[in-house]
């Protein structure tokens, strides 16, 4: 018997997917979420990855999983380097609870009170004048913490987070080797974002800060997965999972969808589009319930209603062999619908009670007079993402790696579109802030926006890696052994 | 048509060399990024790390929070804990900013509740007796409030 690493990355971002479903869906009934819904789910995504030997040996034949082995030197020194980093964060997970600022008061505190009960129905979410930090946050995270307490105790659930560090890079070589064909420029890139200092820094967003970053790090990375695999399965857990990681996940999400809609096949766009909608039909509702908000119903219909339109119109144009600008001119019409819509409703979205995406969504008369002070802002927050200690040379390698994709043009044209739409929602995000003081946005907030793109980032530096070994016009799947 | 060949070949030859030179550069940037990941473990992953936990465990949670956040208000933060049951709530005065974020965390389990959603006076809040001391803060600063 053994692993298929490709389908193990799939079925464990479905079995991430479908749990994280699952339990808000429980916790909207009003429900308790069962202990072994976690450990059934990933047991089955566990099980799903196993095959036969022969049937392994009969794909290999078939032409199935054959990418070109990497050197023994660098297997033994990137697992060893991978290694060393996820124990020293398990170490500083497990040593004490959490010990930066949002893991204390906001994560930490969650997961404590589902540990205790896993439900909604106790003081410190029912009650309204309960106070405690952002209570309108997505529960993926501590309710994932909460199931691992219950099986391992308190302490040994805190391995979540060294998981979630080799979770990432795991999905980066594994997309980059099955991508490109070799397994070298994978173990590459794996060690490129494990190496990465943000994540192992033991600053706020780090992977024991107790933050979430590190969660949706990987979920988005999961959404560029499905889209350099074309992996309906993969996309479809990724834009599921990406409302359940945290607030502005639901923006990835939606913007996940937008980009399978113009760029991916017809199966990935809908798959994407669907996860995303089904998401966004749990979540929306609960989101408001937690924040003890009066619950927006258009916001709640609308989005699921416009990812099923976004399905039909996306088959239709299919069937009609329509043009990429076509898709884009359709996604146009639907944004501006959105927007349209955000308008009408954006002062009630922006009221003192709406969850933290709603002033957001809802702040947009702010960005017009925030305009001006847009270069600058963005000047600020690159200064953030060149800095060694934080990124190292992730993002001149990144830039490169595109230019040069530019220059000979790529077929992963969905990953550089993930790209630069996380860079553009980003920059949206300065606009659009409720707080005032953006420099201290920048500060507090701007480097952690950028880690969430990490995984995607090193996918795409691998991907570029391999590119930059082939003449141009040869397709990636004949890359052998290119670095 | 020799020399056209000949061209071509120039071309293709000098193409190749430019693909030599960038892959060169992009693997020289990859090793530096992974040289200084991997020189930075001893000192800036495990070293801060290490001590982080030491001043953890030697100052106790609350005393290292609020100091690690530059915050003010520590003996007022545990003299709340140490004074107050678990089955009771604690009323916090004012916005939940600031050093006052770190209170329904550290306080767990016992309850906060915002001191603008119980009626004056009142002793008890959803079964739960209120403790005869609260906490109000601003943005850096816990102090008690006797009720």
């Amino acid at each position: 018997v053994r692993v298929d690493a490709v389908s193990l990355l799939r079925n464990t971002t479905v079995a991430a997917a479908a749990f994280a479903f699952v339990a808000h869906l429980l916790l909207l009934l009003g429900a308790a979420v069962p202990a072994w819904l976690l450990p059934a789910t990933l047991f089955g995504a566990v099980a799903a990855s196993l095959r036969g030997r022969s049937r392994a040996m009969a794909d290999e034949h078939a032409g199935g999983p054959t990418a070109a082995p990497a050197p023994r030197w660098l297997v033994v020194g990137g697992a060893t380097t991978i290694a060393a980093l996820a124990a020293a964060l398990t170490y500083g997970s497990i040593a004490t609870p959490s010990r930066a600022w949002d893991g204390v008061v906001a994560w930490d505190l969650k997961a404590r009170a589902l540990s205790h009960a896993t439900t909604l129905a106790q003081p410190l979410f029912a009650d309204a004048a309960a106070l405690h930090h952002s209570p309108d946050y997505p529960l993926l995270q501590p309710l994932a913490l909460a199931s691992l307490a219950h099986w391992f105790g308190d302490d040994a659930a805190r391995c979540w987070f060294g998981l979630l560090f080799v979770a990432l890079a795991a999905a980066v070589g594994i997309t980059v080797a099955a991508s490109t064909q070799s397994r070298c420029v994978g173990w590459i890139a794996a060690v490129g974002v494990a190496t990465t200092p943000f994540f192992a820094n033991p600053s706020g967003g780090g992977a024991d800060s107790g933050y979430a970053e590190l969660l949706l790090a990987n979920a988005i990375a999961a959404g560029a997965v499905g889209l350099v695999l074309t992996d309906a399965p993969l996309i479809a857990g990724a834009a599921v999972l990406l409302p359940f990681c945290k607030p502005e996940g639901s923006v990835y999400a939606a913007l996940l969808a937008a980009t399978s809609f113009v760029v991916a096949p017809r199966r990935v766009a809908i798959a994407a589009m669907l996860g995303g909608g089904a998401a966004a039909a749990i979540w929306l509702p609960l989101q408001f319930r937690l924040g003890h908000a009066e619950p927006s119903s258009t916001l709640a219909v609308l989005v699921p209603a416009l990812a099923l339109v976004g399905c039909v119109v996306r088959w239709r144009m299919d069937r009609a062999a329509a043009r990429t600008s076509h898709r884009l001119l359709a996604l146009g019409l639907a944004g501006a619908l959105a927007l349209a819509v955000l308008g009408s409703v954006g002062d009630r979205l922006a009221g003192h009670d709406s969850p933290l995406l709603g002033h957001y969504l809802g702040g947009l008369g702010r960005a017009p007079d925030r305009l001006a002070a847009l270069p600058g802002t963005l000047f600020a927050m690159l200064g953030l993402l060149l800095q060694p200690n934080r990124f190292g040379l992730t993002l001149p390698l990144l830039g490169l790696v595109l230019w040069h994709a530019a220059r000979r043009g790529s077929q992963f044209a969905g990953l550089h579109a993930w790209l630069v739409g996380g860079a553009v929602v980003v920059a949206a995000a300065t606009l659009l802030t409720p707080e005032n003081d953006l420099h201290h946005f920048v500060r507090s907030s701007g480097a952690r926006l950028g880690a969430h793109w990490l995984g995607t980032a090193w996918i795409t530096i691998g991907i570029g890696l391999a590119a930059a070994s082939r003449p141009r016009g040869e397709p990636a799947g004949a890359t052998t052994n290119a670095a | 048509m020799l020399g056209r060949r000949m061209s071509d070949s120039s071309v293709a030859t000098t193409r190749t060399g430019r693909l030599r030179s960038f892959r060169f550069w992009l693997l020289a940037l990859v090793a530096v990024h992974v040289v200084h990941g991997i020189a930075r473990l001893p000192h800036a992953v495990l070293g801060k790390r290490l001590r982080e936990i030491e001043g953890y465990r030697r100052d106790g949670d609350v005393e290292w929070l609020l100091a690690n956040a530059r915050l003010h208000g520590a003996e007022a933060l545990r003299r709340v804990r140490t004074s107050c049951p678990e089955h009771e709530a604690v009323v916090l005065y004012g916005p939940l900013k600031g050093a006052l974020e770190f209170a329904p965390a550290l306080l767990w389990p016992r309850l906060c509740v915002a001191a603008d959603r119980i009626p004056a006076g009142a002793v008890a809040h959803a079964g739960h007796r209120l403790h005869h001391l609260g906490l109000a803060g601003d943005r850096t600063t816990l102090r008690i409030v006797e009720r």
